[in-house]
Formats: C-alpha cells, structure tokens, sequence
C-alpha cells in the first residue's frame, strides 16, 4: 500500500477512500465544469443509466425536511445508448476511478447494462442499483434474497469487471441480502441508498412530492445513524469491501463508517451544497494522517468496538 | 471549497414582505449577466440543509471593493432564517450558475416584465441596457413592475431616476394600472412597436406571457424558478418541460434558467 489513505474495494485500487454516490453527481462532468479537481477523490459513481431514456418524474422532484431531503427524481438519464455516446467519453477520462451505476426493471434489463459496460474502457467497476425507491420492479430485486442472489450470480456472469451492488436500507434487516448479493457473486457491498420516507402539505391535503406514490427517498445527515448501523451490522457478517453511504459530510463523519467496517465511502447529498465537498472530506482525512490520528486505514478500519460490561 | 464566504454588508426590508441583501463577493469576477444566480448557503447548518438560489439583482463599488446585491421575500425556512442575519454576518456563495438573459437583439425594444420578487434580475438588467445600447435612449427601456398589491413593487432607487420607462401594475389596484400585467403589455402594444420581451415572476405569469408572445409573434425570454437543490446540474430536480418533446424534462439551473418561451411549457 503505497500510500495511507489509498485502498481496494473488491478490485478497484482508490487513491482514497471518498467516492461521490449516484445520482448526486452526475457523471462527474458538471463538478469540472464549476473547476472542481476530482483527481482529489478516490472516484466517480455516475447517476444511474437505464437501457431505455427515462425522462424522470413529474416535479415537485425534492422537498427540504429536517437535516434532510426527500427526492423522487425518477432516474431521469439519457439511457444506455444515449450514455456511452455523450457522456462516457468524458466520464473515461476523469482522474479518479470511474464507477458506472445501473439500474433495471428486469434482470434481463440487468445483465444486459453489465455486458454493456464490460466492454467500455474507463468503466473501473459497475454498481448495481438494486434499491431506488423511484422506480417500480427495481426495489424487489433489493428486497428478496432469492431474486437478489439470482440477479447478482446473472450480473456476475455477464463481466469480469468489479461488481459492487448498492442495498435498499427498505427492510427488516439487511444482513440477509448483504450475504445474498455476496453469494451471488458480488465483490463489494455499497450502503445504504435512501430510505423510503413522505412530506405532507397537509393543508391541501397532498404529499409535497410529485411521484405517484407520493413518497421518496430521504437523504442526508438525518438519515447517518441508519446507514452507520446498517454498514455496523453488514461488515460483521460478509467479508467483501464495504462502502459506506448515508450524510456524510465531513471527514469525522467518514471515520465513523470506516472504524464501524467500510472500507470506503460515498459523500452523497452534501455534493449539493457544494460541487467540492467530497473533496473536502478527502482533504480533511489526508490532514487527519498528518496529524497523526492514524497511520493508515487499515489500521483502524471495523476497529470499533461495543463494550459489553455484564459479558 | 469551491463555495466561498460572503460578508454581508447591507441588508434592509425594502418592502413589508421584501428584502434587499448586499454581501462583499465579486459577481462582475464571475461572469455576470442578467438572470445569471447564486446559491446563498448557511454555514455549518444542517436545517436548512439545501442552499438556495438568488438571481443578481445588483453589483457596484463600494470603495472598499465590489457589493453583490440579492432581492428576496421571505417564504420558506431559509428565506424566514435569512431575515434574522446581520451586517457583518457570513453567508456562503457559490456561483455565477446559469445562463442569464441574452443581449437584446438589435433593432426591437427590451421589455423587461416583473412579477412580485420577480423584480430581482432587472435593476442589473437596466443597468447592463444602459451601459450598452441604450445609453442614448433610456426611455425605449421598458420595465412593468407587477404585483398583487402596492406592497409587492419596489425597485432599487436609481432605476426609477434613470430615465427608463416604468409602468406599474396591481392586480387589486392599490399601486399603477389595475389588472394583471398581461393586460397593461397589451394596451401598449400597438405603440411599442417591435419589442423583445425579458420576464421574471410567477410561473402564471409567464404562462400567460407566452401565450401573449406566441399569438403576437415576439420573442420573449423566461427566467424561470424551479425548486432546486445544487444549482450546477448534478440533482436533476429544476426541471422544466420540454415543449419540443412534451413530457420530458431540461434542467433549469443548467441549461436556463433563461428560456425562450417557445422551447418550455412553463
């Protein structure tokens, strides 16, 4: 390990730990736009890419909510197609390492995004976003161990790339599709996507999104104490790289997820108040080092510890 | 960091549901036009979480360096929070973001038309017509100033001493013309001869505008204002329907806020 922040998640090599999550950025194209210098973070994960064009929901699309955010933007993206010929390009060429996230209605739907970005250089991994609460089919797949383990072992099949898959916090308990996904082949687990959640204008009696349901997914530091125990639980349990999601704002904030067993992180709706932010975060840890405060992470990565007085 | 901290360094009510924020921030140093804006954040908050999106509404020297100046009503949490900062305070800013309104095309008369907070483009927007083009003929300058009532219209002082034209309307009468400022353009247009129109205001309004524009056949640029999280483009959630492809969605921060009326479905 040459450097003390770098590390590998299940087979990307990351200068540092900090990525920006799905559908926060882009593909990174509009960060550089505002001269943000992404070779200052481990990597990029893209919005995720349908096979078809999706042109997104109906706005109102985010409603503001205490320390958070509920959006329901509908995975609006110009589809696969559309994808590799306007955007990959400038997406291979970013300085960090390029993560494309896909979405389907279908395993078919799946595996076909898989084998279309096996082939595509300056694809260093694909994510599986079996969890986006904004799209009906794909939350199944998140939800039932069965189909889970089957959709990833289809995926697996379809690239020698790495596979990560992103989990739906929308269950009982994640630990069980955690170890699906690993049994069905997956080389890093990222957690959690949003959580399902609702904002009510209740004087005209309607949700204050513009989805069909009316509910979206909540983001943001109110949602942390969730994601940190979801990623608590699950690196307990599978042996694969962790990435760690979920109102990470700063650098204190990362650690926590990191001693609690990720190995990385995603900085997600913080991107929004600030195109630089994840940069930030990998600046602060960088600082935390030279102050001595570790010597690298795998020297304090899953080192915390539950004290048990009456064990 | 690419959000940098802003001291503000006036910040007054202008009206009784209007303020007027001037922080020490160089918007001239960041590519300002007209309808370009800002994301004003609140350092170190988590509630509110989001920043917020203010066009210019005016840049000047102070001696001691560049004033940005916003215009803004209080609404929501953020704008209610915003009301209780003071001079000396810091607010953070990212920006210039957005397109902002293109230059007058030469030969038609810019009509700038407010709506309520929609006002807030349009002093720096005079200021950009009268350092340009019409710095011999202020007066073919037109801005209506509309609201629902006497309270909602304000412009900055050296607007109304600059010579432009000004026509104010409200809709219960209280101030100007009575009636909705539709009417008031439509009165005049026999005598405006060929115009270009410039909008800023409720999202009615510049539906109705449109329609105005199309079935007279003159141009006319949105500014629109969509709920918005980052600003740059990257959450997806400004949008506007495309009215080349009804039914789907540009992202207002991004490829606007300004839009020819007849590419949006507003």
């Amino acid at each position: 390990m040459t450097s003390p922040l770098s590390v590998d998640v299940g087979g990307v090599r990351l200068r540092n730990p900090v990525l920006v999550a799905s559908g926060t950025f882009g593909a990174g194209l509009e960060a550089v736009e505002q001269g943000v210098d992404l070779a200052a973070i481990g990597g990029v994960v893209t919005k995720s890419v349908t096979t078809q064009p999706r042109a997104g929901n109906p706005p109102p699309r985010i409603c503001e909510t205490a320390s958070g955010m509920l959006n329901s933007i509908g995975i609006m993206n110009p589809g696969v197609d559309g994808f590799l010929a306007e955007i990959m390009p400038r997406f291979a060429a970013l300085p960090c390492a390029r993560v494309v996230n896909v979405a389907g209605e279908s395993a078919e739907d799946f595996e076909i995004l898989v084998g279309r970005f096996d082939a595509v250089d300056g694809c260093d991994a694909i994510e599986l976003n079996v969890s986006c609460p904004n799209v009906s089919g794909g939350l199944d797949f998140g939800i039932d161990v069965h189909l889970l383990e089957s959709l990833v072992r289809g995926c697996r099949a379809r690239t020698r790339k790495p596979l990560w898959v992103k989990l739906t916090p929308n269950v009982t308990d994640v630990v069980p599709l955690a170890r699906a996904a690993v049994a069905g082949g997956a080389d890093a687990l990222a957690l959690t996507n949003t959580f399902l959640g609702m904002a009510v204008d209740w004087r005209r009696r309607l949700p204050r999104l513009g989805s069909k349901t009316g509910a979206g997914g909540l983001s943001g530091p109110a949602i942390k104490p969730l994601a940190l125990h979801a990623v608590f639980k699950v690196a307990r349990a599978v042996d694969v790289p962790i990435v760690g999601i979920g109102g990470i704002r700063d650098a204190d904030d990362a650690m926590e997820f990191i001693v609690a067993g990720a190995t990385a992180v995603q900085v997600g709706t913080s991107n929004f108040t600030d195109p630089a932010a994840a940069v930030d975060v990998a600046d602060q840890l960088a600082a935390f080092v030279r102050e001595g405060l570790f010597a690298d992470l795998a020297s304090v990565r899953k080192t915390l510890v539950v004290p048990r007085p009456h064990a | 960091m690419q959000r940098v901290k802003a001291t503000i360094v006036e910040h007054e009510r202008v009206q009784p549901a209007m303020w007027r924020m001037a922080f020490r921030w160089d918007a001239r140093a960041r590519g300002l036009r007209a309808a370009r804006f800002l994301m004003l954040g609140f350092p170190g908050k988590t509630d509110p979480l989001l920043p917020r999106p203010f066009s210019i509404s005016d840049v000047r020297d102070d001696g001691d360096g560049v004033v940005s100046e916003i215009l803004y009503k209080p609404m929501g949490k953020a704008t209610q929070l915003m009301t209780d900062l003071r001079v000396g305070d810091a607010v953070s800013v990212l920006g210039l973001l957005g397109n902002g309104f293109p230059d007058p095309a030469p030969g038609k008369r810019p009509v700038l038309l407010a709506g309520g907070i929609g006002n807030a483009p349009f002093a720096h927007h005079v200021r950009e017509l009268l350092d340009g083009p019409f710095r011999e003929r202020p007066s073919d300058v037109v801005l209506f100033l509309a609201g629902r009532t006497a309270s909602e219209i304000w412009i900055q002082p050296w607007v109304r001493a600059s010579g432009i034209t000004i026509v104010e309307t409200t809709d219960d009468g209280t101030r100007g013309e009575k009636g909705r400022i539709t009417e008031a353009l439509a009165r005049r247009l026999p005598s405006l001869g060929a115009i270009e129109g410039f909008a800023c205001g409720p999202t009615p309004m510049l539906r109705a505008l449109k329609a105005m524009a199309v079935e007279h056949g003159f141009p006319c640029h949105l500014s629109t204002e969509e709920l918005m999280a980052c600003g740059y483009g990257v959450c997806n959630a400004c949008v506007v329907e495309d009215a080349n492809r009804p039914g789907t969605w540009i992202k207002s921060c991004h490829e606007g806020p300004v839009f020819e009326c007849r590419e949006i479905i507003p």
